[in-house]
């Protein structure tokens, strides 16, 4: 597979090549910090890269970025451990914390593939399933946010209304709570809004029969498939 | 599974009684005489020993309690008689093989024993080498010497092998000067036993002339030799299993006073590759679970006796090939002696009752053998594993997936690299190191990945042709 950029969609290698050898190091150090799941080194060194004048774009694009996709490569081969995933999107939001107000205050947005709105649908507290899905979507370029567990249909229609998301992601992990995610599908119809975001739908009891017959846009069998039907969606 | 002392001592006192009675069959004038000389009634005739059980307890006072098999590398060395755990080595003396690439079974050839050593060095839950086939190729006298060569080439592991019935004390004195060679000197191999034996009675009572000059051959020059019974309960030994540990316990221990005897100190490990006999076939069913049974018994009677155990069989299958019961009776016949401690347990690339062997099967048995030591390793209790702290900062509903305190205990848990736990359907984890090959097929494929890839420190060119040397030399007698 070709490994693009998700964040710009260009290919990584090309925009190596014209930096400095210092610039190197530190976009290196940023990206080890991500794929070691280091929070703390990751913060410092995302503040080295802005003393010393690494464009905040640059440092996210060529140094968070790459390693979080390192680890979600791994991951994705078997190689990997979930937990580190989450460890490295937790660093990639450390840095991100640093550089995105310095990216902001030139007028630049981050690019990701998308924003990703994720709940566990009213009724259900599993929270797991959701957490692993979030991590696995950050690491292959989304952004994340992630509203909890028993969310009730309204608050989905607030948030559309309010963040804008690109695709919403609902999980439900018991049969009892799956016509949950009807209901919040039902919810953005009311409100005007179902044609303004994307849904995938995903859990143990959840089938992509039920994903059609609800009108959802995709189902995701596991993270792995999560990922993927989600690139879709954006793509 | 427990023996209580008690047992023991009847288990005892019963195998002093038949050494007395009875006695052990060593056909060659040389052990006889070094057993009348050391209090042994002999009766040249027959050719049988008995002991006056004195002569056993004074024998039983003097023996190592620890014995160590080198690598060459001594990051491999394996220490037995010090709890250390459970090591494997793969059984051995085959002559049959399923080919790597075509499938089919056919006689065991040279090429194989490059192949099956270097895998074995690769493999980490396989720690002592045992070249576990011999080559059908070339004259059986000098099948040990082919073995060992490729052996001493291809890995830096432990080298054991089983003597069988071609080597006899000839041949040891060759397989002593190969592995010389690798050390630097008689003398040094002495300090350094780069490599260790193993030879079956015939039981019940009795050894075989040539088995018996080549381990009488190896513990002159202090090489560990195993005596491990191959008793068949109701053929070769009692039906009972209490009955089957005292012809096991007396081959051995006559064994053991013979070689004491011949070279006070030498290291004269107790095994076992003893079975039932399966009365409706009349084979020898290596996957039985009485065997786990008996061998837990030998472990248990070495113990007793303070004498190291090694060379006990397990993990076996008399299924013609890798499948369902391959895996199920070598997971039965395995676990019970790893979680007895048991410390060197031979069984890995044996399919059908250890008369074929299977490079599939070897790389299936080094996965069974990685979870079954991660059973006997169990778990800790203290601040840091009941991780109070830990559980107070995630709180309730939440997980435990994002924490460090998860990524550092996670590696102690075990983790498949060939089975398969991925949960989705096959169009999702299309790829196939996650899940859509058969187990077998990814076996091959990681067995050939290994044989491409691997690399083992060489012995030096001057020693590789010094050996060279020897095997053909050998060969040319063999041929005269």
């Amino acid at each position: 597979m070709k490994q693009l950029n998700p964040f710009t969609g260009a290919s990584l290698d090309r925009s190596l090549m014209t930096q400095t050898a210092s610039n190197q190091a530190l976009l290196k150090k940023l990206s080890e910090a991500v794929e070691k799941g280091d929070e703390d080194v990751a913060t410092l060194a995302a503040k080295e890269a802005l003393s010393k004048g690494v464009d905040a774009a640059d440092a996210i694009e060529n140094g968070l970025t790459r390693g979080i996709t390192a680890v979600g490569d791994r991951w994705a081969r078997g190689d990997a451990f979930i937990t580190e995933v989450m460890l490295s999107a937790s660093a990639l939001k450390a840095g991100l914390q640093v550089l995105e107000p310095a990216l902001k205050s030139r007028g630049g947005v981050r690019r990701t593939l998308g924003q990703v709105l994720l709940g566990t649908v009213q009724g259900d507290i599993h929270d797991i399933g959701k957490a692993i899905v979030g991590a696995m979507l950050t690491a292959a370029g989304f952004e994340i946010r992630d509203l909890g567990v028993d969310i009730p249909p309204e608050k989905f229609v607030e948030e559309v209304r309010k963040a804008k998301p690109d695709i919403i992601g609902l999980s439900s992990l018991i049969t009892a709570s799956m016509p949950g995610q009807k209901k919040v599908i039902e919810a953005l119809q009311q409100a005007g809004l179902r044609d303004r975001v994307k849904i995938i739908i995903g859990g143990a009891p959840v089938t992509e029969a039920y994903a059609k017959e609800i009108g959802a846009d995709a189902y995701g069998e596991d993270a792995f498939d999560a990922v993927k039907k989600t690139k879709t969606l954006v793509g | 599974m427990s023996f209580p002392r008690e047992e023991l001592d009847k288990i005892d006192s019963a195998s002093l009684e038949v050494l007395k009675d009875v006695g052990v069959k060593f056909p060659d004038r040389e052990a006889l005489d070094a057993l009348r000389g050391a209090g042994a009634n002999v009766d040249y005739g027959n050719m049988i020993a008995k002991f006056p059980e004195s002569m056993v307890r004074e024998t039983l006072k003097r023996v190592p309690k620890k014995v160590t098999l080198c690598g060459r590398d001594s990051r491999h060395d394996v220490h037995l008689g010090m709890n250390e755990g459970t090591r494997f080595l793969p059984s051995g003396l085959g002559a049959h093989i399923y080919d790597l690439d075509t499938g089919q079974r056919r006689l065991a050839n040279r090429d194989d024993l490059p192949k099956i050593s270097k895998i074995v060095d690769a493999l980490p839950n396989i720690h002592v080498l045992q070249v576990m086939v011999g080559p059908g190729d070339v004259p059986d006298r000098v099948a040990d010497h082919y073995k060992f060569e490729a052996a001493f080439n291809n890995t830096t592991k432990h080298v054991c092998n089983c003597i069988g019935a071609v080597t006899s004390d000839d041949g040891a004195k060759d397989i002593v000067e190969i592995a010389s060679c690798v050390v630097g000197s008689k003398e040094e191999l002495k300090k350094k036993p780069i490599f260790s034996v193993h030879q079956c009675p015939i039981s019940p009572l009795q050894y075989d002339v040539h088995g018996l000059r080549a381990i009488m051959e190896y513990a002159k020059n202090n090489v560990p030799v195993s005596i491990y019974s191959m008793a068949m309960a109701g053929g070769t030994s009692p039906v009972t299993i209490a009955g089957t540990l005292v012809i096991i316990n007396c081959e051995y221990l006559a064994g053991l006073v013979l070689l004491e005897t011949l070279n006070p100190g030498c290291p004269v490990l107790y095994g076992s590759v003893a079975s039932i006999m399966d009365l409706k076939t009349g084979v020898m069913p290596l996957g039985a679970p009485e065997r786990p049974i008996i061998q837990i018994g030998v472990v248990n009677l070495a113990r007793y006796y303070g004498i190291p155990h090694g060379v006990i069989s397990a993990g076996h299958t008399d299924a013609k090939m890798p499948g369902t019961q391959a895996g199920f009776e070598k997971a039965i016949t395995a676990l019970p002696v790893v979680l007895a401690g048991t410390e060197l347990v031979m069984g890995a690339g044996a399919v059908d009752s250890a008369n074929t062997y299977s490079y599939e099967q070897l790389v299936i048995d080094d996965e069974i053998w990685g979870a079954l030591l991660r059973i006997a390793r169990g778990f800790d209790v203290d601040e840091e594993n009941l991780a109070v702290e830990l559980i107070k900062k995630v709180g309730v509903g939440k997980h435990f997936l994002g924490e460090k305190h998860t990524l550092i205990h996670a590696r102690k848990h075990w983790y498949p690299r060939l089975y398969t736990r991925f949960k989705g359907s096959e169009d999702v984890w299309n790829e196939e190191i996650l899940g859509k090959k058969d187990l077998a097929a990814k076996a091959r494929q990681k067995a050939k990945e290994i044989l491409a890839s691997h690399e083992i420190e060489p012995l030096e060119k001057d020693v590789q042709q010094k050996i060279r040397k020897l095997v053909i030399e050998a060969e040319r007698h063999a041929k005269t």
